[in-house]
């Protein structure tokens, strides 16, 4: 694959380095708004499909943008608002053992109530709040990432945390 | 410091020595860092960076090849090897019929001589229409029982061998490296790599990595799965497990170990749970099922 060189991400050596700066992110805010239902590996394919389609016109600095916004319009037709589902592992990695089935049991429902809070976030609470939590970044790193100010990330994590915090108490 | 304050700084990961312990002393810090804690259990798929970019220049790579552009003379050369393959995938296709079944489905069919097939769960045939009148000749991937009509000379085709029939009734299972063949009706001939055998009415042929050979079939009137069950007589436990795999949607693992004992007994296909206890009580197993995995494993 080659295509004549200018100012866009034609070149093969920066496609790729915009693919490996960005996929992952990509993939995990896709997973992170809309859950694993409406393919998020794939919706990454076809937004740099499109950016190589249109390469001459997409700078490397715009790059990032650009995929984002492509990935989740994609995303967007598909999708329904239905419930997003965000499974936990069946078995937590543990700390110690001889549980108590109690215990167990107890873990297991804390982990459905918060499952289900998580889904009844809104999309920019829950996006914001997993990368901070899941992937413990930073606020600025998310601001970057999502093309928001730090002020409003904070305030969506926040926002989250406390939201969670009500939800599941209230269903104690 | 402000409680709010505090918590956000905390989340950002931001919090001093002294502003640490005023959050641990937080009414609200066991519930925060319990929520903190149960997320980083959250399953999320890996992303495997390298393989996506292959498979991404993989993409891109046939989309691009659809786009050449082609010199006029070319164009008309293409659509004429177009029209030409075209005409030869059609007439092709036509000729050839095929059936096949998923798991967990049997179906019937009727041959143009109305002879018919029974097909068993995850199982194939094909034969060609056009032909048919000169060779009766079918292909055979799985498990069938056949009633043939009389008439010229029938052949089942599998990968494991050729049965030849003039008009009988007969089962063939043919699934891997397990070959078995029963004759319920008049007589067929048997032929594979390493043999030929005529079998006569009740008589069954066999070949597989632990058993060769020919004995007298247990269900003398035709087989067991035609009455949704699945019968065996010293049947490798590996070929009982790949049937039940066949006859319901689950995964079954089982020891190498007891894979290789002989069983003989039967199974139903209409209740999982009564199966896999016909399964397992005679080997001193016990299964646990959960949602399509079953485990046989014995205490």
């Amino acid at each position: 694959m080659k295509k004549e060189d200018n100012k866009g991400v034609c070149h093969e050596t920066i496609y790729n380095r915009v693919f490996k700066a960005h996929s992952k992110n990509l993939f995990n805010f896709l997973y992170y708004k809309f859950g694993n239902d409406y393919n998020p590996e794939d919706k990454v394919q076809e937004a740099f499909i499109k950016l190589w389609e249109n390469c001459a016109k997409v700078s490397e600095e715009k790059a990032k943008s650009y995929l984002f916004t492509i990935a989740n319009n994609l995303t967007l037709n598909a999708y329904a608002h239905q419930k997003v589902v965000l499974k936990f592992k069946k078995n937590t990695p543990k700390g110690y053992t001889n549980e108590t089935p109690e215990f167990v049991l107890e873990e297991q429902e804390y982990q459905q109530k918060l499952e289900r809070a998580i889904a009844n976030l809104t999309e920019a609470q829950r996006t914001a709040f997993l990368l901070n939590r899941l992937e413990g970044k930073k606020h600025k790193e998310i601001a970057a990432l999502l093309g928001i100010s730090t002020k409003a990330v904070e305030k969506r994590i926040y926002g989250a945390l406390k939201k969670l915090k009500v939800e599941i108490t209230e269903l104690r | 410091m402000e409680k709010e304050q505090l918590i956000r700084k905390w989340l950002d990961n931001e919090l001093t020595e002294s502003e640490l312990q005023a959050f641990k002393n937080l009414e609200e810090y066991d519930q925060y860092t319990r929520i903190s804690d149960t997320i980083k259990h959250l399953e999320i798929p890996t992303y495997h960076v390298d393989e996506q970019l292959e498979a991404l220049h993989a993409r891109i790579d046939t989309k691009k090849s659809k786009v050449i552009s082609l010199k006029p003379f070319l164009r008309i050369a293409a659509v004429l090897v177009l029209f030409v393959g075209v005409y030869y995938a059609v007439s092709l296709r036509s000729t050839s019929t095929n059936h096949y079944t998923q798991i967990a489905q049997k179906e019937t069919i009727t041959l143009p001589d109305n002879s018919t097939v029974m097909l068993n769960a995850m199982s194939s045939i094909s034969y060609d229409e056009d032909t048919w009148e000169a060779q009766r000749n079918v292909s055979l991937e799985g498990e069938a029982y056949f009633k043939v009509a009389k008439g010229t000379t029938f052949n089942v085709q599998t990968t494991n061998g050729t049965v030849t029939v003039l008009g009988t009734q007969f089962n063939i299972k043919n699934r891997d490296e397990y070959f078995d063949v029963v004759c319920y009706e008049g007589s067929v001939k048997v032929t594979t790599a390493a043999q030929e055998v005529i079998l006569k009415a009740g008589d069954r042929f066999r070949e597989s990595v632990l058993i060769t050979g020919t004995t007298i079939a247990n269900t003398p009137k035709s087989p067991s799965w035609n009455h949704n069950e699945s019968s065996f007589e010293k049947t490798p436990l590996r070929e009982v497990i790949a049937e039940l795999e066949r006859q319901y949607q689950v995964q079954v693992d089982v020891d190498e170990v007891f894979a290789q004992e002989l069983y003989t007994g039967t199974f139903t296909h209409d209740n999982i749970d009564i199966a896999l206890k016909s399964i397992s009580l005679p080997f001193n197993l016990t299964y646990t099922k959960e949602e399509n995995k079953v485990t046989l494993a014995r205490d």
